[in-house]
């Protein structure tokens, strides 16, 4: 067998045991959905970076800025800003109470278990389109490398992936994502001074990547409202996806979560920034590609030696894992948790509706891979599946978790109106509207109209569904 | 008229080392407090 097999095989040898060892660290209900809410630092800030740099990193930001140009890279300072925004505004009310779920809180502040079902609903709609972006790039790295046909990647992918979040749950996830981004960082860290010595250095890079790719260092390459509105995106994004939210829920105080989040911020900069170099080093060294999304496979397997291209590949399998793992504990918790127990069952016992959270799990994480294999959503590049996914979150949810934690007067129907009207703006801008402004704009704008609109035109919250957040 | 990798380039590296070192402060300030 080729040393890149035993790389792979080393590796998920490693994330498996790190699932396995969960288990037996999983007792209560609150372990399997938010790890037990008492994560340092580290593990709490490892996790964060490890589910926000995803395959949308490592394929799609490479692809676009492959596609693009450098002008692209700036969108990258809307991430720090928006992890400090839900830090300084948004933590300190939001974990007040410490729920399960997203959903959960929305129930707690909107006073109502419709909402938190619609919230639940909104989720698993838009995790199933995120998880199939990763999986589309999973099949094409299984392609690439291997030389195994695309649907057999993104099936074994999808077991593998399924088997230890099923089994292990938040627990299992923190800690395979803190290895995760072990492998990320170090796989970026040892690909960037290769690459680099390939073409002949940093300077000579950059003028190899001008004579290839003239525009590629000024703003004409792409429209200033596209990178704008994609900026806007991240920002919004950042603040508002529940898998970004729990997470806050899983660390034990403000200060761990201040920490965690620099923590976090530092390396998913760091990793940002070499695989922008990355991106850089595929202009020169491979300008007629297919397809942007291309561009990194192909770094890993034509410029480093072997077994770091397979490090580096694992790397970017690790990358994907890590973020669809944290999005199908998501997902489960919104079928089990807000919509089951929530509007089917309240009698529900926690181990039952653990159980059925795993079901729930099984079925969502197989939902994309069974869509592909019938051939819906193939083909998009990697990077606008996940934009689209961060404007439907954003749209839904930045309004009705930033507006409830800081405005008494929001309400319910204010709240229900700006989900709905949100993803709706969303999904119509992104099938009729101009493709230099990203749809998150226009998702964002309806949602803000609609729930102080609909908040100050409709009776004030009680004062139960304030109590919690607010002080006096 | 061809961009020089100038602050374009070299811009965005800065602008990500401000924003660490930035936060960090705000860190320490808000912990003292």
């Amino acid at each position: 067998m080729s040393p890149q097999i035993w790389v792979f095989i080393a590796y998920f040898f490693v994330v498996f045991a790190i699932g396995w060892y969960s288990l037996r660290a999983t007792r209560t209900e609150e372990d399997y959905w938010i790890a037990g809410g008492n994560l340092g630092w580290f593990t709490g800030g490892a996790t964060m970076a490890a589910t926000h740099t995803s395959a949308g990193t490592f394929i799609g930001t490479i692809g676009v800025m492959y596609t693009a140009g450098w002008s692209f890279a700036w969108v990258l300072l809307s991430i720090p800003l928006s992890y400090w925004f839900v830090v300084a505004v948004l933590a300190p009310r939001f974990t007040k109470q410490k729920e399960l779920t997203l959903p959960a809180f929305i129930e707690t502040r909107y006073y109502g278990k419709g909402i938190r079902g619609l919230a639940g609903a909104i989720i698993l709609v838009a995790t199933v389109v995120y998880i199939q972006a990763q999986i589309v790039a999973a099949g094409l790295i299984a392609n690439t490398v291997f030389g195994i046909p695309t649907s057999v990647g993104m099936v074994g992918f999808t077991l593998i992936l399924l088997v230890y979040t099923v089994v292990g749950g938040m627990v299992a996830v923190v800690y395979t994502d803190a290895f995760q981004l072990v492998v990320m960082s170090l796989g970026a860290l040892f690909a960037v001074p290769l690459a680099l010595r390939q073409v002949g250095g940093l300077g000579e890079l950059l003028t190899l990547v001008e004579s290839a790719h003239p525009l590629v260092f000024t703003w004409e390459t792409m429209p200033a409202t596209l990178l704008l509105t994609m900026g806007l995106s991240f920002f919004l994004g950042g603040i508002a996806t529940p898998e970004k939210l729990i997470r806050l829920y899983a660390m034990k105080d403000m200060p761990t979560i201040r920490r965690g989040v620099l923590f976090a911020i530092v390396m998913i900069l760091s990793i940002n920034l070499l695989v922008f170099i990355l991106a850089l080093t595929a202009i020169v060294l491979f300008p007629e590609l297919p397809t942007g999304d291309l561009a990194m496979p192909m770094v890993a397997t034509a410029v480093l030696p072997v077994t770091l291209g397979a490090i580096m590949l694992a790397a970017i399998t690790a990358a994907m894992m890590s973020t669809v793992d944290s999005l199908l504990i998501v997902a489960g918790s919104a079928l089990s948790v807000d919509i089951y127990q929530n509007l089917i069952d309240p009698d529900v016992t926690p181990v039952r509706r653990m159980w059925i959270g795993r079901i729930g799990i099984l079925v969502v994480g197989s939902v994309p891979v069974i869509l592909l294999l019938s051939g819906v959503g193939e083909g998009e590049l990697v990077q606008f599946i996940v934009l689209l996914f961060t404007a439907l979150m954003a749209a839904a949810f930045v309004m009705p978790v930033v507006g409830g934690i800081v405005w008494r007067r929001a309400t319910k129907p204010g709240a229900s109106a700006a989900m709905v009207g949100g993803v709706v703006a969303t999904f119509l801008w992104e099938i009729f509207g101009p493709e230099s402004v990203e749809p998150v704009l226009s998702g964002f704008l309806v949602s803000a109209g609609l729930f102080i609109g609909v908040s100050l035109l409709t009776e004030p919250p009680p004062k139960h569904a304030l109590e919690p957040y607010f002080d006096d | 008229m061809t961009g020089r990798p100038g602050l374009i380039f070299y811009g965005v590296f800065l602008a990500c080392g401000v924003i660490v070192v930035a936060y960090a402060l705000w860190m320490i300030w808000e912990e003292r407090r």
